[in-house]
């Protein structure tokens, strides 16, 4: 018998009798974007609804209603009572003598119920459940010292035995022992093997074909989303119910929401998503929103889950999303271990064709659609609604492969042409190095390192290229040893060394010697090389030398250098902690006027010593690397240009601030990667610029 | 679609004689020289031999399951179903030597794949000739269950298995 069924479509797996066509017509009286059959499904499930199906789902009345069609689409719809007996097939009754499906007793699961394991397998051919391919009846059995008595399940319409039939297949779990009554039966695409511990002897009863349940989805035409979802269990499976009707996503694809995550499907793949990333990903509109598609079945809770267009990504106890191109962004920048730090809520749209995701550094990632590009922002408050980039600095790293490469570069940079005097300094943290940059800003020389005993040949090179007349050379034989002292004589006519063993005096010799007077002084605390650095750019810019002190007292030599300097103003560089008020109380009894930048710490200090230097370019290093403080400072002097401190992989607070306040165009890095991440880079170019 | 596939249930070779003259009123109808046969999935199809004293439908599954719907009293099915190396030697086939001599008292209206009203069955696993198999027996009428065990040990007795 064949019956067509007209106008609409279904289909069968009856495996006998009933084939349909598929011959669309014009719909009438209702609207056109729903079939014949939907129409129809709606409505007798809104009969059904009323008491008969009780607490059930509308998509297991759709189901129910669907493949009672689809089984048998005219008795259906004279005689609608008998959908039950549609949906759950043949020999559906206890009397009749098979297993009652799983999904039946065990609340709408497709798994096996506790006490009860995988026992063996069968299947069943060419079924349309399973596109065409066999589809799989896995039987649960009673696990050995497990009890459960034989009854009749009380499903809508498969009402067949539990825990009655003392039967085995025998391909799976052969390691326990005996036969035990079948609890239930569960259904699969994938062969048992795949999916459990099953072997691949294979036994075939296609007698079965129409045997069903209620609980399980419809038997015709399953979506792979469905068929997934069976297997993974249904409602037992890590998703949990389905909590709304499959629907489409973009590009062709379809999604579905359940109690514990999410769905998609597209292409071929299917792969769901569940506990906190899948709750963002609905958040997100999963399929239809930004992140497009799951591309891998996740459960638990990663740091980062994949999608075909985004991912989420786990940040404390939220999860957030990123899409697109500030993703690609995003990933190629180290994720949450990167500079940027875990994303602070999910990316999304902002005004214009701007899109943009915010992380825990602070800064966005930015997208803009009408160009594709993405570049990291320190703040999206300048972004034009027509999609114009705003100004961000431009940032200019000056780095060799090492410390004395990276002094070399510096030098090439502040020095094209050459230089008429060079400075020298010992590079293994010379303590006699704090009053060189300024005395450098005033002979307008730049600053090479040597090691005690050697000249490196980036040195040598630089030294050559400039050609200088003379080379100070400033630190005891502990920095500088009588060989290099001899070697730099090589090098230029005329070679001295200023030195004295005590740091202070080391500072008031490079001061007698760069500087014949000053109405300025920059003070600092004499164990402190990071401030007398960072506040180099300050004496430059007041023409003044840096001078250095101990905590508690102003040494004599210093104030006598003060009063050769014919200084009428000093700085102090520091907190009390530094410089204590005793020292500022014996400058000013000396009739010098004193002021005090400071913080609560080194890095607050050399903040509060930027405000004093006006420049629309900063120098940014390192602070823990002293070679590259004095090559900064050797940079900063120049100009002047304010010098600001990052650490290797951040960028810390009151630096941020500053740069955030002061708008620079240009940031120049001073050092390596390996003191200044390519992260805190990229950082600083998402500075907004005046 | 069909119900198909009927091919794939009963055809293949399990090695299987049934010796000497056919017990009386028993057809054994073996399934000999297919070789092993895979299906599409990957899936090894069981080899089986079907015996019974009545006429067997022409499809049939492993277990019979088409055939016992027709069963009336007095009539017995025996199924010697093979399976594979996999499974030789297993705990659930750790029986060594398929049963030649069944009792009146091992059979059961629960030992059945589908229970139906006044059929019996019996299934045991075991391994015999380093091959693993299942034999399954389901009798019908349980007046006649004392004879009915004894044609179906007259069937066993002539049953050989030989190693692969």
């Amino acid at each position: 018998m064949t019956t067509t069924l007209a106008p609409d479509t279904a289909a069968t797996d009856t495996g006998a009798t009933t084939t349909a066509t598929a011959t669309p017509v014009p719909a009438t009286g209702a609207s056109t974007s729903t079939t014949w059959t939907e129409r129809t499904v709606e409505s007798i499930t809104r009969r059904l609804s009323s008491s008969r199906l009780g607490r059930r789902s509308f998509l297991t009345r759709a189901a129910l209603v669907g493949s009672a069609l689809a089984v048998d689409p005219v008795g259906f719809l004279i005689r609608p009572q008998s959908a039950w007996a549609a949906v759950c097939g043949l020999e559906n009754e206890c009397n009749q003598g098979w297993s009652a499906f799983c999904a039946t007793i065990n609340d709408g699961a497709n798994t096996c119920p506790s006490g009860s394991y995988p026992a063996g397998w069968w299947k069943i051919d060419n079924t349309t459940f399973c596109s065409g391919r066999a589809r799989y009846i896995v039987d649960c059995n009673r696990s050995p010292g497990a009890s459960c008595s034989c009854r009749c399940a009380n499903g809508d319409c498969d009402r067949r035995r539990v825990c009655c039939n003392n039967f085995r297949y025998g391909q799976c779990n052969t390691q326990v022992r005996g036969t035990t009554e079948v609890v239930c039966r569960i259904v699969l695409c994938t062969p048992p093997w795949e999916w459990g511990n099953c072997t691949t002897t294979s036994a075939t009863s296609n007698g079965t074909r129409t045997h069903w349940s209620s609980r399980l989805p419809s038997r015709t035409d399953p979506t792979p989303i469905t068929v997934k979802w069976l297997e993974l269990g249904l409602t037992g499976s890590v998703l949990g119910d389905m909590a709304s009707v499959e629907r489409d996503g973009r590009r062709g694809g379809t999604w579905a929401v359940f109690d514990n995550g999410a769905m998609g499907s597209r292409n071929g793949s299917t792969h769901y998503v569940t506990g906190p990333h899948g709750d963002a990903y609905v958040d997100r509109r999963g399929a239809e929103g930004p992140l497009g598609y799951p591309v891998r079945d996740t459960s638990g809770n990663p740091r980062a889950v994949r999608y075909d267009t985004g991912s989420t990504y786990r940040a404390g106890n939220d999860v957030w999303a990123m899409d697109d191109g500030i993703d690609d962004y995003y990933r190629n920048w180290g994720e949450q271990s990167g500079w940027m730090g875990a994303p602070t809520d999910h990316a999304g749209p902002l005004r214009g064709p701007w899109r943009a995701g915010p992380t825990a550094s602070g800064w966005w990632v930015v997208h803009n659609t009408d160009d594709g590009d993405t570049r990291p922002m320190r703040s999206i408050e300048q972004l034009d609604p027509d999609g114009v980039w705003p100004k961000t600095a431009v940032a200019r790293r000056t780095a060799g492969d090492n410390r004395w490469d990276t002094a070399a570069a510096v030098s090439q940079e502040t020095h094209p042409s050459g230089a008429d005097t060079v400075f020298v300094v010992g590079d293994g943290r010379s303590i006699h190095t704090h009053a060189v940059p300024a005395a450098a800003a005033r002979m307008d020389a730049p600053i090479l390192f040597v090691r005690q005993g050697s000249i490196p040949s980036e040195t040598r090179d630089e030294i050559q290229r400039l050609d200088p007349q003379r080379i100070i050379a400033v630190g005891t034989g502990v920095d500088i040893n009588r060989n290099v002292y001899a070697q730099l004589n090589d090098l230029a006519p005329s070679v001295d060394r200023w030195a004295d063993r005590r740091r202070i005096i080391t500072a008031v010799e490079v001061s007698r010697g760069a500087f014949p007077s000053a109405d300025d002084v920059v003070l600092t605390n004499d164990r402190s090389h990071r401030l007398a650095m960072t506040s180099s750019p300050l004496a430059a810019s007041l023409s003044a030398p840096t001078l250095i002190t101990s905590t508690s007292r102003l040494l004599p030599v210093v104030a006598q250098e003060i009063d050769r300097l014919g200084a009428n103003r000093v700085t102090i560089v520091g907190n009390t902690s530094s410089v204590s008020n005793d020292v500022v109380d014996d400058l000013e009894a000396r009739g010098l006027d004193v002021r005090r930048v400071s913080g609560s710490s080194d890095l607050t200090t050399t903040a509060n010593v930027y405000n004093l230097i006006p420049s629309a370019r900063i120098v940014v290093t390192e602070g823990d690397a002293f070679s590259n403080l004095v090559s900064a400072a050797s940079l900063a002097v120049r100009r002047p240009l304010p010098i600001l401190l990052v650490n290797e992989n951040s960028i810390p607070n009151p630096t941020d601030q500053k740069i955030l306040w002061r708008r620079p165009d240009i940031i120049k890095i001073v050092g390596h990667d390996r003191s200044v991440s390519h992260g805190v880079g990229e950082a600083l170019k998402g500075y907004p610029a005046l | 679609m069909d119900d198909g596939a009927v091919d794939d249930l009963v055809e293949a070779t399990p090695d299987v004689d049934v010796a000497g003259d056919d017990p009386p009123g028993f057809a054994p109808r073996p399934n000999r020289g297919r070789g092993v046969q895979v299906d599409e999935a990957g899936g090894v199809v069981m080899p089986v031999t079907h015996v019974a004293n009545f006429a067997l439908p022409a499809a049939l599954d492993v277990f019979g399951t088409q055939a016992v719907e027709t069963m009336t009293a007095g009539d017995n099915l025996v199924a010697l179903v093979e399976y594979g190396p996999a499974e030789v030697d297993t705990p659930l086939f750790e029986r060594q030597g398929v049963p030649r001599r069944l009792r009146a008292a091992d059979f059961s209206p629960k030992s059945l794949n589908r229970t139906l009203p006044d059929q019996v069955g019996y299934q045991e696993f075991a391994t015999e000739a380093g091959r693993a198999f299942c034999l399954y027996v389901v009798l019908a009428g349980r007046q006649a269950l004392g004879r009915s065990v004894q044609d179906v040990n007259a069937v066993l007795s002539t049953l050989v298995l030989e190693p692969r």
